[in-house]
């Protein structure tokens, strides 16, 4: 990934000459980071308000105005972004965790539609107290997902297959077999068009304050978790000493092969928690658009927030930001995909940014040598 | 009766065959310079685009591939930029391309194509060189259109500029080693850029083909993991432009399998049976990793080449 590449390239510096480096000109290096970081979300919404400007005829100005506000400062607005972040928070949990592992599980979209066809099959036929069905929903489901990207876990500790392109496959194969689902066994009597029946009642969480609903806590109580899982266990020391480099773990004596498929197992699972919540939360049947690309956005959240887990749900939000601002923009007739235009801009941005801090540090380290 | 349905088949897999293969040719392209395109499924959706909106321009399927090119060498511009100019990581850039492709793609879609958007595709064989009658047999061949042919020319000269030119061994040698190429007097940098720019255009070529040729429209979701696949086909195909032919073979092949199995009615769910590509994927993958070759990688795909 690209933090641990690069920071292997970056010169460091001169250690006989560490001591000598003024405070201030420290302090100044450490500043780099979020220097690039804001250049970078600068450049993304320059860029974005020229292609506002060139290709709609709007003012970006006005635009980003009532995109921001909407977004950010409407009551209604944010309680939609905290909506909208719940289900990439949670398939960003379960992705940190095997990227954390070197494992590029890019299937979180594939696995959230095999957790939500679970739930959905289960919430709507097994009728049971909600003390007992809920509990069981987020478990079978857990154990869907982890099996399903257990899948490419076992074909890359057995064959040796890169687990980006069988998870991306699976994307397409699970997102195929929920529409297979929703126009076929699991299929509502007579619908519309394709989708279930409700679940039933006591298998629905409540809303906080529409359209906020319960799972947003659930990803929230999370996101600690899989720190704690990550910094404070002995799989998570073992799963980062693998996330740095194979040879080293292999020699301390570990079984990768074993630990890979623990930890796709665990980020499946997890992610398909994000399907989950889609359902029992918010729509409450499964539909074509249940898992609605979070599952995708969700590749981009964790690579924002540089796999730190406890950037991540902030990454998550400012993006759900973006979308939902996007949606208010249709009003004055620019497409609600410049989201996506957006997002892609920004991740790009990013990775310009680390050429920027290099370059900042290099620069400033250069300056410090001519003081000394 | 069977020998029309094999025919049937053979025709319609080698009518998709073109979209795999020069979508593969070009990231292969990119690839064999040391530079991964991620970013094809993106690509490819955006050209699609593109290639609907070149079409409405002049009533002409040539400046809908025309359009998907300008786009797809746009993106190569935007990879070579930050991947080979500035050494940034090519997985992450090859994934921002891939968001803004897809939004750029809708972003258009809404605001420029118009409503009745049909399309019409390219001349067949028969067409061009005059011939009226009704084709059966073997002699249907004549029906595919000329970008099928072209595409095969394709494979030929990517072939052959690969292993038997200057500008192929440079090529090569960038991929491989740049800074052994560097000291033989080879300009990686323009080398890399024009490779980049010439392979992402085709890319675009494929997605505009896609949706002016054989979609003849364009609907959301439509490249459908197509750039994927075909990113999948390089890997597989072992960097190695006779194997990336057979691989797109195969790809054509389940598609045309595909179509061919719900004209004739056989009563498997059509959302089970759109699944086969992907499962394929794996498959094909699973069979060329257990197989234990020498790997024919670039030496140095996906490392950043520093200048000493």
């Amino acid at each position: 990934m690209e933090t641990r590449e690069q920071s292997s390239l970056e010169n460091t510096p001169n250690p006989n000459r560490m001591p000598r480096i003024k405070l201030l000109n420290i302090s100044r290096l450490a500043l780099a980071s979020p220097l690039a970081y804001i250049i970078a979300f600068l450049l993304t919404f320059l860029i974005g308000g020229i292609v506002i400007l060139a290709l709609t005829g709007q003012n970006p100005i006005t635009a980003y105005g009532s995109f921001f506000a909407y977004s950010f400062f409407s009551p209604y607005g944010i309680l939609e972004v905290l909506a909208k972040s719940t289900p990439i928070i949670i398939a960003g949990a379960g992705m940190i965790i095997a990227f954390r592992c070197g494992l590029w599980n890019l299937g979180a979209e594939g696995q959230m539609a095999i957790g939500a066809i679970i739930s959905t099959a289960i919430g709507v036929n097994l009728n049971l107290p909600a003390g007992v069905l809920l509990p069981l929903i987020f478990l079978a489901s857990f154990i869907g997902g982890a099996l399903w990207s257990g899948i490419s876990g076992f074909l890359k500790t057995k064959f040796g297959v890169h687990e980006m392109l069988t998870t991306l496959m699976m994307n397409y194969v699970a997102l195929k077999l929920l529409e297979y689902m929703i126009s076929g066994p699991l299929s509502m009597p007579h619908p519309n068009y394709p989708r279930s029946s409700e679940i039933l009642p006591q298998a629905q969480l409540p809303f906080l304050q529409y359209p906020l609903n319960v799972t947003f806590i659930i990803a929230l109580v999370l996101v600690p978790i899989v720190w704690l899982l990550i910094n404070r266990t002995s799989l998570g020391y073992r799963l980062q000493a693998v996330g740095f480099g194979h040879e080293a773990a292999r020699l301390a004596g570990m079984n990768i092969a074993k630990l890979t498929l623990i930890v796709m197992l665990i980020s499946g699972g997890i992610s398909a928690l994000g399907g989950t919540a889609e359902v029992v939360g918010d729509f409450m049947r499964m539909e074509r658009n249940v898992t609605g690309g979070y599952g995708f956005t969700a590749i981009v959240v964790v690579m924002l927030a540089r796999e730190e887990i406890i950037a991540m749900p902030f990454a998550a939000l400012f993006i759900s930001g973006m979308l939902v601002g996007a949606s208010s923009l249709t009003l004055v007739g620019i497409p609600a995909a410049f989201s996506q235009i957006l997002i892609g801009l920004l991740l790009l941005c990013v990775v310009f940014a680390g050429f920027i801090e290099r370059w900042l540090k290099h620069r400033w380290e250069e300056k410090a040598k001519v003081v000394c | 009766m069977t020998l029309d349905l094999i025919v049937n088949l053979i025709f319609a897999t080698l009518n998709i065959l073109p979209i795999y293969l020069i979508a593969s040719l070009g990231g292969f392209l990119s690839q064999r310079v040391g530079v991964y395109d991620i970013s094809m499924e993106g690509n490819m959706t955006f050209a699609a685009v593109m290639g609907i909106i070149g079409f409405f321009m002049a009533d002409s399927p040539w400046l809908g591939l025309l359009m998907g090119f300008l786009s797809g060498a746009f993106f190569g511009l935007i990879l070579a930029t930050l991947a080979v100019k500035f050494n940034l990581d090519q997985i992450v850039i090859g994934f921002g391309l891939w968001f803004l492709g897809l939004g750029l793609a809708s972003f258009f879609y809404k605001l420029y194509v118009p409503f009745d958007q049909h399309t019409e595709g390219f001349p067949t064989l028969a067409q061009l060189v005059g011939y009226k009658g009704e084709l059966t047999g073997f002699a249907r061949f004549l029906e595919l259109d000329i970008i099928f042919y072209l595409s095969i020319v394709l494979l030929i000269v990517v072939s052959v500029v690969i292993y038997r030119t200057r500008l192929g061994l440079q090529m090569r040698a960038t991929g491989e080693n740049p800074s052994a190429a560097d000291a033989a007097g080879v300009n990686i940098f323009r080398i890399r850029y024009f490779t980049i720019l010439v392979g992402a255009g085709l890319v675009g070529v494929a997605g505009a083909y896609l949706a002016v040729a054989f979609l003849q429209g364009f609907t959301s979701g439509m490249v459908a993991g197509r750039g994927w696949i075909a990113f999948s086909i390089i890997i597989f195909g072992r960097w190695k432009p006779s194997n990336i032919f057979w691989g797109c073979l195969l790809f054509a092949g389940i598609n045309g399998l595909q179509v061919r199995l719900q004209t004739i009615g056989v009563t498997i769910p059509s959302d089970l049976l759109t699944m086969a590509p992907y499962i394929v994927t794996i498959i094909a993958l699973i069979i060329i990793m257990s197989r234990t070759g020498r790997s024919r990688v670039p030496s140095a795909l996906g490392i950043p080449y520093y200048r000493e």
